[in-house]
């Protein structure tokens, strides 16, 4: 199981959201740490296939990104997602299980499953036009896993959840990046700091670090003396992205 | 295919879940198809007072025409006239008289009821059979002469000889059909502009684009599924609201008449047809004018971000064609204008616009058809190019 970009672009206008990226990933979970506007999201969107990049190319153990079969593969929540306000949970699962390719009798298993585990079991007939943001934001992390992907690509998965959902999600993603690809975008270090394997810092389309763990991103930065001897990953967040602080996101 | 049906199958589910859609069907059936059993249950008066349930006033009448059904010929044009002459003569003294009318009516005036009506239309007032038939041919001439020359003229008339002569007889359920169309055709013109101008409006607004896309069917047979689910749905309407129609008139009037002559009921028909297909024709237009005005609403909804402004165009566009028409000295803008769905639900243009072929007379319901599916595949290619370049794309 690999995801691989080679030398992906995205150009918006005058400005480069995402400069000749490349990178190679097996089965983990990965962070994306970057201020608002590094490219994240745009990085993202086109690893998902819902923006074309203007140069590069993606692939998913050897499918390229506009394939069905790479989509198949495919978990996606977006930072931003909205519903059908007529819909009740459930209908919107059967939806993405259906624009996903999936039975109905095995759509409704896999949604029950889901609903479990991100805890909204008794809230599957309620309309989401109901559903506070926490709630919400569950019901999306579970559309992105009802086809059991093996690429899934999260981003901002924890805005809106509150602390007692926050630790509940962390532990599912430890337990999904076992043998998946996770990628997942977050302002929140902390969330990073607790279950990715490897963190990805990005800032103007580009990655400063590609570490392979938290303790060799700041040993890295201690040996530069960028940050003292007892920062933590927050600090080192603070160093890379101070100068961003208060820029606007492009996507 | 059997994945795209199911995405069909998921867009209905998706139409059929929002409580408009269900208001929407309930008035169409139950303000239109169910009105003409409601108006069974109602009084027939005359001067003001009650003289019958509408359902005995007509089973009366279905009587009355059946007695005196058969060829139009001089004996039938005599008997038709002297009866009218008398009840006219005899009701200036009886005023008010209801147990008189009754008799007197339903014996002299309710058998000729259905044969006089299309007189009505050019204040005929002769008496002679030839003369009869001779007001069918003028009034061909009036209709036609802006578009055929007089030769094709004088073919097109003898060719409308063929159903000479006219067979009366009892055909109310036709006649409702081919009225009451033009409202029904509105309804669910309203009812298709209603339920799809969401189809595709609204799924940026939504944020429903970037997981749709990100999805295996999402970039291709998602849209393809929101098509045809559009595509089906409007023929749907139009062929259940016309079939569910017929039935509701054949069940409450009866079925008998298809094959009597259509000028029968619409003298302008310079066709060799007879009042069953005159209604099939009519459906039909009304069916594939759904269908133009459902393709139409799908191409507008790819490119707008709320279904409301999709429904201000249509429904201002219906309302136009209703009230307004294109004066037929402008020959060319008059065609195309009456090619446009509002204008076929209101009847206007399935027998105007004749031209030759060779031995055939073809006029508006033989070539909008044709022209309409042709008109729809490229609204269906504008709502695919809308949709991918606004909505999720």
């Amino acid at each position: 199981m690999q995801l691989i970009l080679d030398r992906v672009s995205k150009q918006y206008k005058n400005k480069i959201a995402v400069d000749r990226v490349s990178l190679e990933l097996g089965p983990g979970v990965y962070g994306l740490l970057g201020a608002n506007g590094a490219g994240k999201t745009t990085l993202m969107r086109m690893i998902c296939g819902v923006l074309r990049p203007d140069g590069g190319e993606i692939t998913f153990d050897g499918l390229d990104v506009s394939e069905e079969a790479y989509r198949d593969a495919l978990g996606y929540l977006p930072q931003d997602f909205g519903y059908y306000p007529e819909f009740t949970a459930m209908d919107f699962l059967l939806y993405i299980a259906a624009i996903k390719g999936i039975p109905k009798r095995e759509a409704k298993r896999r949604a029950w499953e889901l609903f479990e585990v991100v805890g909204l079991e008794k809230q599957a007939g309620k309309k989401v036009r109901t559903f506070s943001g926490g709630m919400r934001q569950r019901l999306g992390i579970a559309q992105a896993l009802i086809n059991d992907p093996g690429l899934i690509v999260l981003d901002e998965p924890t805005a809106g959840l509150d602390p007692k959902e926050r630790v509940r999600f962390r532990n599912m993603i430890e337990r999904l990046g076992k043998r998946r690809i996770v990628l997942l975008s977050t302002h929140i270090v902390s969330d990073v700091e607790h279950v990715a394997d490897r963190i990805l810092l990005m800032k103007d389309g580009r990655f400063l670090h590609k570490a392979q763990s938290e303790q060799e991103l700041l040993d890295e930065a201690r040996a530069k003396g960028a940050v003292p001897e007892d920062a933590a990953l927050e600090d080192l967040y603070l160093y890379y992205f101070r100068d961003r602080e208060g820029g606007s996101e492009e996507e | 295919m059997r994945e795209l049906f199911y995405l069909v199958g998921t867009e209905y589910r998706k139409i059929l879940k929002r409580r408009s859609t269900w208001l929407g069907i309930a008035a169409v059936f139950l303000v239109l198809a169910l009105n003409p059993i409601v108006s069974l249950f109602q009084y027939h008066y005359y001067e003001g007072e009650p003289v019958e349930k509408q359902r005995e006033w007509t089973m009366i009448e279905k009587e009355a025409v059946e007695r005196v059904s058969g060829p139009v010929d001089a004996g039938l044009l005599a008997q038709a006239l002297s009866d009218e002459r008398a009840y006219e003569e005899e009701k200036k003294t009886r005023a008010g008289d209801v147990d008189w009318y009754r008799d007197a009516y339903s014996s002299r005036m309710l058998p000729w009821d259905l044969f006089f009506e299309p007189l009505s239309y050019s204040g005929w007032t002769g008496s002679d059979i030839d003369g009869y038939y001779r007001m069918y041919d003028r009034l061909l001439e009036v209709s036609y002469q802006s578009e055929l020359s007089a030769e094709d003229l004088a073919d097109f008339i003898e060719a409308s000889h063929a159903n000479r002569p006219f067979r009366y007889g009892w055909m109310m359920a036709y006649r409702l059909f081919c009225n009451n169309q033009i409202a029904l055709g509105y309804a669910v013109g309203f009812l298709v502009v209603f339920v799809l101008a969401g189809m595709f409006a609204g799924e940026t607004t939504l944020r429903m684009d970037a997981m749709i896309l990100s999805t295996r069917f999402g970039k291709n047979k998602v849209l393809l599924a929101k098509i045809l689910c559009g595509v089906s749905f409007s023929l749907l309407a139009g062929v259940v609201a016309s079939v569910w129609h017929f039935l509701v008139y054949g069940i409450a009037y009866g079925f008998e008449g298809a094959d009597l002559p259509a000028q029968m009921y619409f003298p302008f028909c310079g066709w060799d047809m007879t009042v069953g297909q005159l209604c099939m024709i009519t459906a039909g237009c009304m069916i594939f004018g759904a269908l133009l005005l459902g393709c139409a609403t799908m191409a507008l909804s790819a490119y707008a971000k709320t279904p409301t402004p999709v429904l201000a165009i249509q429904i201002l566009l219906l309302f136009v064609t209703m009230f307004f028409s294109v004066p037929r000295e402008l020959h060319a803008l008059n065609v195309l204008y009456d090619l446009l769905p509002g204008s076929v639900f209101i009847g206007r243009g399935y027998f105007d616009h004749v031209f030759r072929v060779g031995d055939v007379f073809a006029a508006g319901w033989t070539y909008t058809w044709p022209v309409w599916i042709v008109l729809d595949v490229l609204c269906a290619c504008l709502a695919v190019r809308g949709y991918r370049r606004r909505q999720a794309g």
